[in-house]
């Protein structure tokens, strides 16, 4: 491979790699690790097969690429042809292939069985654009992992990639702030810092360093891909499928920081061990982006030197607070530090350091590429550009989606998402993972900003969204996130340590009907004076989940102290019986897994409640909806 | 170059300090007593335990806001407030909930005492009868005897570490299960037996018995 040596030969590169692949009919197969599960591996090997059984491997251009975000709809292929909209299949298996190459390949026709049938009106939709899912969304992050392998750094160039870098390199570093100024990006970890700011103060920091000639002085460029909050992967699919957007994002930071100052500088990629196909393309994109002299020593001829390592998490949810992140990449125990002073002036061994989420620097790389104009069109006046979200829960369509900030909540659950799995309704929605907290429905009009979730008790968050119905139990959810918090808390500080601990306690008592009034009005309390106390961003959001759910659901709560859980999820407050309209099938009595069940055949049979767990089989086995829940 | 000095006001105390002193030395400096557990002079500032919490106001701000005394850095123009009602407050439940943890820990208790903890099932206050009443349900398990007097301050590790310069002991598990250990509970083979840990132990938690091979 050449090395790229100057602004212009990214351009260069991008016409090579281009005219290479032109006229290719292009056939991506979604794979992040959510796709590879539903056996996209599979669909790729047998089109692959189909296509050099017919000797069009030289005409065609099949990818496996990372996650397009429709997880209800895995495997997907997409196939796309110059000047035509790109066709999308969805549920498609390996033995679907020989069909679709015949059909849409050879041909340009479409395979209607595996179409996106629109559940509304039922109309075929066969393209990727047209499906709500995707035309309801403003995916400016999201969108090139549709057509990337993430293994091929030309895949990405040829997209447009590092174009962002030669502009930024062309700038001084005080523009390249300046515009991320302009843009209003602000932090996508959670808490939402404006990102400029947090810059400002780094270069402040490192300029200080450089005019007092301090020796050896470093910068250190981190990027906080310790994603953990249950049920969420908005950092993992980007690293996934799109690892160069990252590290574009990065070395542009280096430059921001520390560009043409007299100082070391290094850049950390901190991502739980647990993610092995992004370290796998991480550690690739690093390969290839050292090989063409995107990473290394004076970097596209600016002078610029840096370089990247990945640092691996061994799972620990409190370091991906800021400072514990630091501790773990020195080598230590994964524990906070005290703020001030923060990172930003003291932060890795003690030099300047910027730390950013995952979707914060991908976002950098399209605001130097496309404008700070460009990214603030979308947005409203305190929370500009757009925000990837986990959609998960008791929704139709789950997956990843990107929005513009301030959509309201109602739009993301009702069109996107397509309302609620079983027709039921969305009583709740939960952002924010563990720190964060429940919105009730009375909710689903505002808009999705910083400052809108943040008064209504929850956060932004990472981008966890979780969408509850009338079959989630408030309580037992708020339960559940303290239980995740009892154990993650790294017991460093005694409120975190203990009191989140007495919280769940209390919660389990409460689930377990034996609640007592007093328990509302003190878990309350103490909720407030853990977030109050806490050491480190762990403990300040711990309580949360239990703070909102109180202040909008509070009636579930008393309802739990009065012997009932209104959702019938805590198996304490809760009774199988069967109705008189049994047939005797004996269908329940045979799924029982404990043997509670008895009749005879023909007549009506009952739960002995005494030997009955609570787990539902024998309701989802009855033909008769003859056995209720009470 | 920065001022050397900064000057603040503890309870409307005017007070000059050197710069990069922490609230806590500011209030030492102008003979305030704010209590703490966790701290010791001769050791980086830790942070963990939360007992010295105090009001600071920064300049230009309305409001104050709580923070922890031993680490949080003093400003010029600073306002600390060492005993307001949300500061006392504030140390009651941290006590409180270490007192729970630790019900034999002399420290805790003393402090304890001061800021009238006690956790007995019919206190008044709905919380200390809650602790109460797990306490004694813990009580009845373990015995008086049984509960630790570890309320995981972790002067022992912090001294082994900084000032013997050795990690004989640490800080295991996460959370609640967090304890203070030698390495896989053996004997600690860099344990020189100096007994630094057991003397800075203000709990009396750590005892030193001679290994036999």
């Amino acid at each position: 491979m050449n090395t790229l040596t100057d602004r212009e030969s990214i351009a260069l590169h991008r016409e090579r790699v281009v005219a290479r692949e032109a006229g290719k009919i292009r056939i991506f197969v979604a794979g992040g690790t959510c796709g590879c599960a539903a056996g996209a591996g599979g669909v790729k090997d047998a089109l692959y097969q189909e296509l050099e059984r017919r000797g069009l491997l030289a005409k065609t251009s099949l990818k496996i690429t990372g996650c397009h975000g429709f997880c209800t709809m895995e495997p997907m292929v997409l196939i796309a042809r110059d000047g035509c909209l790109r066709i999308m299949y969805r549920h498609v298996r390996a033995e679907d292939a020989a069909e679709i190459v015949e059909q849409s390949v050879c041909d340009t026709r479409i395979v209607e069985r595996l179409v996106y049938t629109d559940p509304e009106s039922g109309e075929k939709i066969s393209e990727q654009e047209r499906v709500p899912f995707f035309r309801l969304q403003t995916r400016r992050i999201l969108d090139w992992n549709d057509h990337i392998d993430p293994l091929e750094i030309d895949d990405y160039i040829a997209l447009g990639g590092y174009v962002a870098l030669a502009n930024a390199l062309g700038m001084p570093s005080g523009s390249v702030i300046e515009t991320l100024s302009r843009a209003g990006l602000r932090g996508r970890g959670g808490a939402g810092f404006p990102t400029a700011v947090k810059w400002t103060l780094a270069r402040g920091a490192v300029e200080q360093n450089a005019k007092a000639g301090v020796e050896s002085a470093a910068c250190y460029i981190v990027c906080n891909a310790d994603e953990g909050d249950p049920g969420a992967y908005m950092d993992r699919s980007i690293l996934e499928g799109n690892p160069h957007s990252v590290l574009e994002g990065m070395v542009i930071g280096a430059h921001a920081v520390a560009g043409g100052l007299a100082c070391v500088q290094k850049g950390y990629v901190y991502v739980r061990a647990e993610y092995p196909m992004a370290i796998r393309h991480l550690s690739r994109a690093l390969t290839q982006a050292r090989e063409l002299g995107l990473l290394g020593e004076n970097i596209l001829g600016s002078g610029l030197s840096f370089d990247i390592e990945i640092v691996k998490g061994a799972g620990a949810f409190v370091c991906g607070e800021e400072t514990a992140l630091l501790e773990s990449i020195e080598d230590r125990i994964g524990e906070p530090r005290p703020k001030p002073p923060f990172p930003v002036i003291s932060g890795l061994w003690n030099w300047p350091t910027v730390l950013n989420n995952v979707k914060t620097w991908a976002s950098c790389r399209y605001i130097l590429d496309k404008g700070a104009e460009e990214f603030a069109a979308v947005g409203t006046d305190g929370s500009k550009g757009t925000m990837v979200f986990a959609l998960v829960g008791k929704v139709r369509n789950s997956g990843l989606i990107e929005v513009p900030l301030g959509i309201t909540l109602r739009d993301i659950v009702e069109k996107i998402g397509h309302g609620v799995c079983d027709g039921g309704h969305a009583k709740a929605v939960q952002t924010g993972g563990p720190s964060g907290g429940c919105l009730p429905a009375s909710k689903f009009d505002m808009p999705v900003d910083y400052s809108s979730l943040a008064e209504a008790g929850t956060i932004m968050g990472s981008g966890g969204m979780i969408i509850m119905d009338e079959q989630t139990c408030m309580v037992d959810t708020a339960r559940y996130f303290l239980n995740f918090a009892v154990n993650e808390s790294c017991g460093k500080c005694t409120p975190c340590r203990e009191g989140v601990r007495h919280m769940h306690d209390i919660l389990v008592e409460i689930t377990a009907g034996r609640g007592r009034p007093e328990h509302l009005d003190m878990l309350d309390r103490m909720g407030r004076m853990i977030i109050k106390l806490s050491f480190c961003g762990l403990g300040k959001t711990a309580p949360n989940p239990v703070i909102s759910t109180l202040r909008y659901f509070r009636e579930e709560y008393e309802a739990h102290l009065a012997g009932k859980c209104p959702a019938k999820v805590c198996t304490a407050l809760i009774q199988y019986t069967i109705l008189e309209t049994c047939k005797g099938c004996g269908v329940c009595l045979r799924k029982c897994p404990v043997g509670a069940i008895s009749g005879s055949p023909r007549e009506l049979h009952r739960i002995d409640p005494e030997q009955c767990t609570k787990c539902g089989i024998c309701r989802k086995a009855c033909k008769f909806a003859a056995i209720e829940v009470n | 170059m920065a001022d050397p000095t900064i000057q603040l006001t503890v309870d409307g105390q005017t007070v000059r300090v050197p710069a990069g002193s922490t609230v806590l030395e500011a209030a030492k400096a102008c003979g305030r007593t704010i209590p703490t557990l966790c701290y010791h002079q001769r050791l980086d500032p830790y942070g963990a335990c939360r007992v010295c919490q105090v009001e600071l106001t920064s300049p230009g701000k309305s409001k104050g806001m709580l923070v922890a005394a031993c680490t949080y850095p003093a400003s010029e123009g600073d306002s600390v407030r060492t005993d307001t009602d949300e500061v006392r407050e504030a140390r009651r439940f941290i006590l409180q909930l270490l007192l729970a943890r630790a019900p034999n820990a002399k420290a805790v208790q003393a402090l304890a005492r001061e800021y009238d903890v006690t956790l007995t099932e019919d206190s008044p206050e709905p919380f200390q009868a809650y602790l109460g009443a797990t306490l004694k349900k813990r009580m009845a398990e373990a015995g008086p005897e049984g509960l630790t007097q570890c309320m995981l301050c972790g002067l022992c590790t912090r001294v082994c570490r900084e000032v013997v310069g050795r990690d004989a002991i640490s800080v295991v598990a996460r959370g609640p299960n967090r304890r203070v250990r030698t390495p896989f509970k053996a004997i600690s083979p860099s344990c020189i037996g100096c007994g630094a840990c057991a003397f800075v132990c203000p709990n009396a938690a750590i005892t030193i018995t001679r290994a036999t091979e």
